[in-house]
């Protein structure tokens, strides 16, 4: 054996195919089945789908996060107006026996209903969106933090913006419930695949921020009991007024 | 005739910068112009421990620094008044490099994870003044 021979390495692995969204290669295809493929894509098979998809069209992402974004709003929009008019037969039921003032007050706000819903729905839209660029940005500073945001704004903003389909199960009753469970499990093994990197440092930076509130809310207990025990008497001596 | 050279330079992007600037700049416009300290949503942990969090202050912050108050956004969240002012700084910033023209500069991953490091290490400190201190309730 000559000098300068090294045993040999085993051969890298060979790079994972990075593929398009169904919802970013929807031309020519029916949207709402590239939309609910990419939906159970990113949230039943978070690992699958972030490992391969690709990270240069983190716009596909947004897109698909306005058009649930827009889908949330509009059947709020529409439980909110039949709700209203429930209100509205109520109160025409009530009308005779409600003060004059009252009644007023509620009529004006039958006749603005309309608009108030119109107004709530562009709202909650524009702040979803401020929601979703909040939490992709302070998820991937975190990730720096921890060293693991290796592979740019554009994978972090991906994950965070396809996970926004969990925004369709809060329409269901325990659904809220429900999103707020699953969306940490999505993010955080969604978060390790697209960086390459642990489900432990995509952990921490999804987590850190809710492990500091606890954190908050031990050292706030922990004051509250060191003025309690400030409170009770010592050596059955009585306090003092 | 051609213009200079100048006339074939592409067009700056719209990028996530410009993205995070037009939220910088809503939330000057919210905090200058709509009531939100009228909407009085009390913080969980406040109401049940009586302590205020990290967080508690930074609205009154956003809104008293919005009106020129300098003293009594610092007062109510010192890093609430330093995130609004850096905020809106980022919104000017941005408007000067839109019409330079120029590219976005980027941030070395180290000085970024400093960044990051030393708003945490604020965020903390800030905290602890406002415990210590109390808020400007």
């Amino acid at each position: 054996v000559g000098a300068g021979w090294s045993p040999v390495s085993p051969p890298a692995p060979p790079a994972p195919v990075e593929l398009p969204a169904p919802f970013a290669d929807r031309q020519g295809r029916n949207p709402f089945v590239a939309y609910f493929s990419t939906w159970k894509l990113a949230l039943i098979e978070p690992q699958k789908f972030f490992a391969h998809v690709r990270l240069n069209q983190s716009g596909a992402a947004l897109l698909f996060a306005l058009c649930t974004f827009v889908s949330v709003s509009i059947l709020q929009a529409l439980f909110a107006a039949a709700y209203l008019s429930q209100m509205q037969a109520v109160f025409r039921q009530m009308g005779t026996t409600l003060p004059p003032e009252v009644a007023q007050l509620f009529q004006s706000v039958g006749a603005v209903g309309p608009a108030l819903l119109l107004v709530g729905a562009v709202a909650g839209v524009v702040a979803d969106f401020v929601v979703l660029f909040t939490m992709a940005a302070v998820l991937h500073l975190l990730l720096l933090l921890f060293r693991a945001g290796s592979r740019g704004f554009d994978a972090t903003l991906t994950v965070v913006g396809y996970s926004t389909g969990l925004a369709l199960i809060g329409l269901v009753p325990c659904g809220g419930f429900v999103a707020l469970v699953w969306l940490p499990i999505v993010l955080i093994i969604g978060l390790a695949a697209a960086h390459r990197t642990t489900r432990g440092k995509a952990a921490a930076a999804v987590l850190a921020p809710g492990v500091l509130l606890v954190c908050c809310c031990c050292m706030g207990g922990s004051m509250m009991a060191g003025a309690l025990k400030g409170l009770i008497p010592q050596h059955g001596g009585g306090t003092t007024l | 005739v051609s213009d200079g050279p100048n006339r074939w330079l592409p067009r700056p992007r719209f990028g996530y910068v410009d993205v995070y600037a037009a939220i910088a700049l809503l939330s000057f416009l919210v905090a200058r112009w709509v009531p939100v300290l009228l909407f009085h949503v009390q913080c969980p942990l406040r109401a049940t421990l009586g302590i205020p969090c990290a967080t508690c202050g930074m609205t009154h912050a956003f809104v008293y620094l919005a009106h020129g108050e300098v003293a009594r956004a610092l007062a109510w969240s010192p890093a609430g008044a330093l995130l609004a002012g850096a905020a809106w700084l980022l919104v000017v910033a941005d408007a000067a490099r839109l019409a330079a023209g120029r590219p976005v500069p980027a941030v070395p991953e180290r000085w970024a994870r400093v960044g990051v490091a030393t708003g945490l290490a604020v965020v903390a400190l800030s905290w602890g003044w406002v415990l210590w201190h109390g808020d400007g309730a």
